[in-house]
């Protein structure tokens, strides 16, 4: 690779301290890929119809730097991006969507050292919906960043977000949502569970500009710890210049529900399974949105397998 | 002998509620115990039952001879001891039939029997919902959520006649119940009845005990049983109230 290629591909530049969007990110473990070899690929640019899935993963030692964009002009499609491998993965999604609806699916099941960014800007036009659904459970630190602007009127995003976190795995899902015109709408949906000292995080700006009325904006976090010692952050965030909005925000931090535990298990059902159906309960929710069906059982065994304590 | 409590102390929170009860039940018997708010009726069915939070500072409880107290609340349910919650939690994200099965099946599995097949299990359910006017749509909704109280009551049943146990207590299984539900509630309760079985049915009015007549009734009052009798018991302490029999 020329290093005038190089230089076309936007490489990642070390947050300041002070940027917000970045409050908790893993500043120690981002500051150690700084200096991994790049192992650049090349800018892929399509025009999607249908489905598409993509693995993307780095090598252990280095970083490699994704950029990507797609445009749709109408119709359906569907990405979906499998994060794997150790090492540093970097990977910038770009969409713009002039109608039509795109699914993308992110599952990130990396290594127990890696370190994920994974950041994608999404413009909508009229009509257009744009459709996330994550589900984090591997990487030392992994951040899932969505920078969606909603131009059109009848724009819609849609996230549905789980995030399982243990040992001392730094999880976080950062939104940037711009209803910039009326009649746009999001939905996100963020459900984290946490065991050892692992922290999940999510922060959601909503920003509604002037003018923009009809938008209806709702955002929901709920946090499950299982282990005193693991961490949840939300953080939501209204910039409201329009009169006439909905703007829905709401965040849980809980333990397991006792009573629920007991009148399981009073049921005859043993104590580490009935924690499992309320663990499953609780993320199912977020997951059984999922539309592509192999994915979706893929991820809920995952699921259920780092519940009963497999490795995660 | 299904049942003996012999002198049974228990504390919550460091506050004692039982002080000494003593409670026989026989095989093929239906209780009632009646009591006052605060009598320590609930403590009584949580203690049995399990419950984390409840201790235990004296006597001992004898399930079929053997000592209950050791148990776990699942293996409790597995040895054949039902529960009927006064308040049925929800249970958000849990369907009400993968809640049934998964219960079926946890006590099965502790006995070493086979699962009980889909097929089975779908059809046993069916009818025994029908029996208790339970829309068997309803089972497909989340454990308790959006249901009525008189749903969740029979909800109850529902769990118990699926379970069918050898000793269930049913704690104020008929608070918040109109006429209709506490009919079918009963209905359910009567058809449990047998030679095996033993109903503990604790209630602080004695509406209930017109539907499911019980052989013996008593007074908790104290943390204690001050009063033992037949069903017409019940009737004087409807028409004297707890004052006048528990003093």
């Amino acid at each position: 690779m020329t290093a005038q290629m190089k230089s076309e591909l936007v490489l990642f530049a070390l947050p300041g301290r002070k940027d917000e969007a970045w409050k908790y990110a893993d500043r120690r473990a981002l500051e150690a890929v700084q200096g991994l070899a790049p192992q650049i690929q090349d800018r892929v640019t399509r025009v999607l119809k249908g489905r598409d899935e993509v693995q993307l993963s780095s090598i252990d030692g280095q970083a490699s730097h994704v950029e990507e964009s797609l445009r749709l002009d109408g119709d359906e499609a569907l990405v979906i991006h499998h994060l794997n491998g150790e090492g540093w993965l970097n990977v910038k999604f770009d969409v713009a969507l002039n109608g039509g609806k795109l699914i993308h699916i992110i599952v990130q099941d990396r290594g127990a050292g890696a370190v994920t960014t994974l950041q994608t800007k999404v413009t909508l036009n009229n009509d257009a919906r744009y459709e996330a659904h994550v589900f984090q459970i591997g990487s030392l630190y992994s951040r899932i960043g969505f920078d969606v602007a909603l131009l059109g009127e009848g724009a819609d995003f849609t996230l549905n977000d789980a995030q399982l976190g243990n040992d001392k795995q730094n999880l976080e899902t950062v939104t940037r949502t711009t209803h910039a015109v009326k009649g746009t709408t999001c939905n996100q949906n963020i459900r984290n569970v946490l065991k050892g000292s692992a922290t999940a995080s999510f922060s959601g700006k909503i920003k509604v500009e002037r003018g923009a009325d009809k938008t209806d904006a709702e955002q929901h976090a709920r946090s499950l710890i299982l282990d005193r010692t693991a961490t949840a952050n939300t953080k939501p965030e209204l910039e409201i210049y329009a009169d006439d909005v909905k703007c829905a925000h709401g965040a849980t931090v809980g333990e397991l529900d006792k009573n629920a535990l007991f009148y399981l298990m009073a049921r005859g059902i043993a104590p580490e399974d009935a924690r499992g159906l309320l663990i499953e309960a609780f993320v199912a929710d977020v997951l059984v949105e999922m539309p592509d069906e192999a994915v979706r059982e893929n991820v809920m065994a995952r699921a259920q397998n780092w519940m009963t304590g497999g490795a995660s | 002998m299904m049942l003996e409590i012999k002198n049974l102390h228990a504390e919550v929170a460091g506050k004692e509620i039982l002080k000494g009860l003593n409670l026989n039940l026989g095989a093929g018997e239906v209780h009632a115990i009646m009591g006052p708010n605060g009598a320590g009726k609930s403590t009584l069915s949580y203690t049995l039952a399990g419950r984390d939070g409840y201790e235990i500072t004296g006597g001992e409880v004898l399930y079929k001879g053997k000592d209950l107290l050791a148990l776990e609340p699942h293996e409790r349910a597995a040895a054949g001891i039902f529960l009927g919650f006064q308040y049925p939690v929800e249970i958000p994200g849990v369907s009400t039939l993968n809640f049934l099965r998964t219960a079926v099946n946890s006590i099965r599995s502790q006995k070493g029997e086979a699962d009980m097949s889909a097929a089975e299990f779908l059809k046993t359910v069916r009818v025994k919902a029908k029996d208790l006017d339970l829309d068997p749509e309803m089972l497909k909704r989340f454990v308790n959520v959006g249901f009525s109280g008189g749903e969740k009551k029979r909800n109850e049943m529902l769990q118990m006649a699926m379970i069918d146990p050898n000793l269930a207590i049913l704690d104020e299984t008929d608070s918040g119940l109109d006429i209709d539900a506490l009919k079918v509630v009963s209905k359910g309760i009567n058809a449990l009845r047998g030679a095996d079985k033993t109903i503990l049915l604790i209630t602080h009015y004695q509406r209930l005990l017109d539907y499911v007549v019980p052989d013996h009734v008593h007074v908790l009052a104290g943390g204690k049983i001050v009063k033992s009798g037949g069903p017409e018991l019940a009737h004087l302490l409807e028409k004297e109230g707890y004052a006048g029999i528990a003093a």
